[in-house]
């Protein structure tokens, strides 16, 4: 179980460094660009964590359940973010 | 109608082409000293990737010919949107002709993640707790063997698993399949018989042929729409290559629209890798259905050529009954010997071939209830002095095909993979739906204005679709306690329960016609009354609600219940918002 929650949190981790990677959410939530060296850096801090991720559903699941799992977590994080946005988002515009 | 005409050759001629491949493929492969049946196995279901590929460039063509045009006169920037022209035109049009039968084969598909579950609901009789130690086969086997007839040509007993706690019997005269019987794994007694199909033996047919068994057709329809999902896939992501840039958006305040149009992108993109396993795994499951002359490259023409490569792939022993009494070995040491040659894995079915013959015979089969992989590991015995006959293993390629199966039928114990799959398959169910959405909104003013016909009867499509099936498929749990709860003969209750979900999906396409947009908000309301219908029938007719159903341990009871009303909420919520917004308008 606590593998299961550590691999969630690192694929919603990875997802949320590419999100603020990208000009197009960073800049939406109001704030100033990032340069492109830094913006390549989270990417690449992105990428290591939904590895990092990975690993530890093959680690602990074996690579059948493992890689299943991994993408599955991977898509959940990715809608739970896109939520999580708009509501920021949308909390922004009310205030 | 000519466009309908190149779309029907393309799609008939592509698959021609790729079934060709496939034969011609497999015969190659095994010439170069692949074992056949593997060659066979491997061609088909890479047959399902060529096909996609000529579906793509079939239809892609129209637009790159157009772009060559435009490339040589000149304007290359026109080139580059033929082509994604075209694609975006393939995908709005399959999306529609074909995303009715998609929705209904994810819903469905969705609901399967907890068949066992919804069957424990609709069959109030196998409520029971879980197994923790069962019974000898043999003892198994005498407390069944009553509920056999004498002129039976097998019998089988399922044993109960994890989900399912009871023991399914089935049986065969001759070529025909005798009713199922249940029993209770413990006491050993019969019993009632569940007066319905179930998820299991009605939502999971109908999630791959449609409920229309007539020549197979519904299958080929399931398939067809399984390509379509694949070409719907694959060119979205190509003429929505921009979303990548920003996978994340989703703008719910903003005008439906463009809501729904975030909200599409948004499923599309995150769960691609989900929906694209999931439809082509489905596929590859129905390798023989879907490419049945596949062998005969490699095997030859005549029935014996399929019946050795079914054999070779699949693993199948059989010989001829003698007609003279025989006896039976014990069924536990039997069961013993295949665990060891298992390593401890255990058995999921035994299945008596001529019982009471000399020479009958005992196949087991190995559960998978632990892997993701679909074993296909059997075992037969000679039934009266419990020899080994024959033992099988699925060669590789067979392996990676039962692994694609495994993946789709989850037929294995991992609950938070069963939760993610029912999320993902509900957000191929928004997908779908939003699709749908997006096509009306962007259609609506302009077929208003213009008097077009196009969005009213696509809307009827879309809301008999999406919110109709929902409806039907809540009127088959509420008829399924309200035909208990009015004691309806038992004989009744399957076939009535069909034709409740059958008419009820009916009247939901006749509503949508009728309404137009008003539908969507009156089957919201629909859904929320008939899940609240369906709480309260299954508390009156079993006395299970849902705190009782939590306290005693039944899960699956509880959980359907739970599932029921927070779908009540959202349905009750739908209905809110549509009706402020319409009042608005």
């Amino acid at each position: 179980m606590m593998a299961l929650l550590l691999a969630a949190g690192l694929c919603f981790a990875g997802l949320a460094c590419l999100a603020r990677a990208m000009p197009a959410h960073w800049e939406d939530l109001g704030r100033p660009p990032r340069s492109v060296a830094a913006r390549r850096r989270l990417r690449l801090l992105g990428l290591a964590l939904a590895g990092a991720a990975c690993f530890v559903c093959l680690w602990r699941e074996g690579p059948g359940f493992g890689s299943l799992l991994w993408a599955l977590l991977l898509s959940a994080a990715g809608i739970v973010l896109a939520l999580g946005l708009a509501w920021r988002q949308g909390d922004g515009r009310r205030r | 109608m000519r466009i309908l005409a190149v779309a029907a050759g393309i799609v008939l001629g592509g698959y021609w082409l790729s079934a060709q491949a496939v034969a011609l493929a497999g015969a190659a492969l095994a010439r170069l000293g692949m074992a056949r049946s593997e060659a066979v196995v491997l061609a088909s279901m890479l047959g399902f990737v060529v096909y996609l590929a000529l579906l793509l460039l079939a239809f892609g063509m129209r637009g790159r010919v157009r772009g060559w045009l435009a490339r040589a006169a000149g304007v290359p920037g026109m080139a580059a949107t033929a082509s994604a022209k075209a694609l975006a035109w393939l995908h709005s049009w399959s999306g529609v002709a074909l995303g009715g039968v998609l929705f209904a084969i994810f819903w469905s598909g969705t609901l399967c993640v907890f068949d066992r579950e919804i069957d424990r609901w609709m069959m109030p009789a196998t409520r029971l707790p879980a197994v923790v130690a069962l019974p000898s086969l043999d003892r198994i086997a005498g407390a069944v063997a009553p509920a056999v007839p004498a002129g039976a040509s097998q019998w089988r007993v399922d044993l109960p698993t994890a989900r399912a706690p009871v023991l399914d019997l089935s049986y065969r005269i001759g070529d025909k399949e005798g009713p199922e019987r249940q029993f209770d794994p413990l006491g050993l007694a019969v019993l009632p018989e569940p007066g319905t199909l179930g998820a299991t033996g009605f939502i999971r047919p109908f999630h791959y042929d449609l409920h229309v068994g007539w020549q197979g057709v519904g299958k080929w329809v399931a398939g067809l729409a399984g390509m379509a999902m694949l070409v719907l896939l694959v060119s979205g992501v190509i003429i929505h290559k921009k979303i990548l840039a920003q996978m994340f958006t989703f703008r719910p305040h903003k005008s439906l629209q463009r809501a729904s149009l975030d909200l599409h992108n948004l499923t599309g993109v995150l769960v691609l890798p989900f929906h694209f396993m999931i439809t082509l795994s489905g596929l590859c499951i129905f390798i023989t259905n879907h490419f049945p002359q596949a062998y005969t490259g490699a095997y030859g023409e005549d029935k014996a050529a399929r019946s050795a490569f079914m054999a070779e792939a699949y693993g199948k022993f059989a010989r001829p009954a003698s007609g003279l009494p025989g006896a039976m070995a014990s069924l536990d040491a039997m069961a013993a010997r295949a665990e060891r040659e298992w390593q401890g894995g255990r058995p999921y079915f035994v299945r008596v071939w001529h019982p009471g013959d000399a020479r009958g015979y005992v196949e087991l089969r190995r559960s998978y209830a632990a892997d993701v992989t679909m074993n296909l590991d059997q075992i037969y015995f000679d039934a009266a002095s419990g020899r080994v006959l024959r033992r099988f293993q699925a060669a590789p390629v067979m392996t990676v095909q039962r692994f694609l199966s495994g993946l789709h039928f989850i037929q294995f114990e991992h609950w938070p993979l069963r939760w993610l799959y029912f999320g993902a398959g509900l957000a191929g169910c928004i997908l779908i739906a939003t699709g749908f959405l997006s096509w009306l909104e962007a259609r609506r003013a302009r077929h208003a204005r213009l008097g077009l016909a196009g969005v009213r009867v696509v809307e009827g499509i879309a809301v008999g679709s999406v919110t109709g099936i929902v409806v039907a498929t809540l009127a088959l749990f509420a008829a399924n306690r309200g035909l208990a709860w009015f004691a309806t003969p038992l004989a009744e209750r399957a076939t009535s329960e069909v034709s409740i979900f059958f008419l009820a999906w009916a009247a939901c396409f006749a509503h949508g016609w009728w309404r137009g947009a008003a539908a969507w908000r009156e089957q919201a309301a629909a859904v929320a009354l008939l899940c609240a219908a369906c709480v309260m029938l299954n508390a009156i007719t079993t006395g299970d609600h849902i705190l009782r159903a939590a306290s005693r341990g039944m899960w699956a009871v509880a959980g359907m219940d739970a599932m029921l009303t927070l779908l009540a909420l959202v349905a009750a919520l739908a209905w809110h918002r549509l009706r402020a917004g319409a009042r608005r308008a």
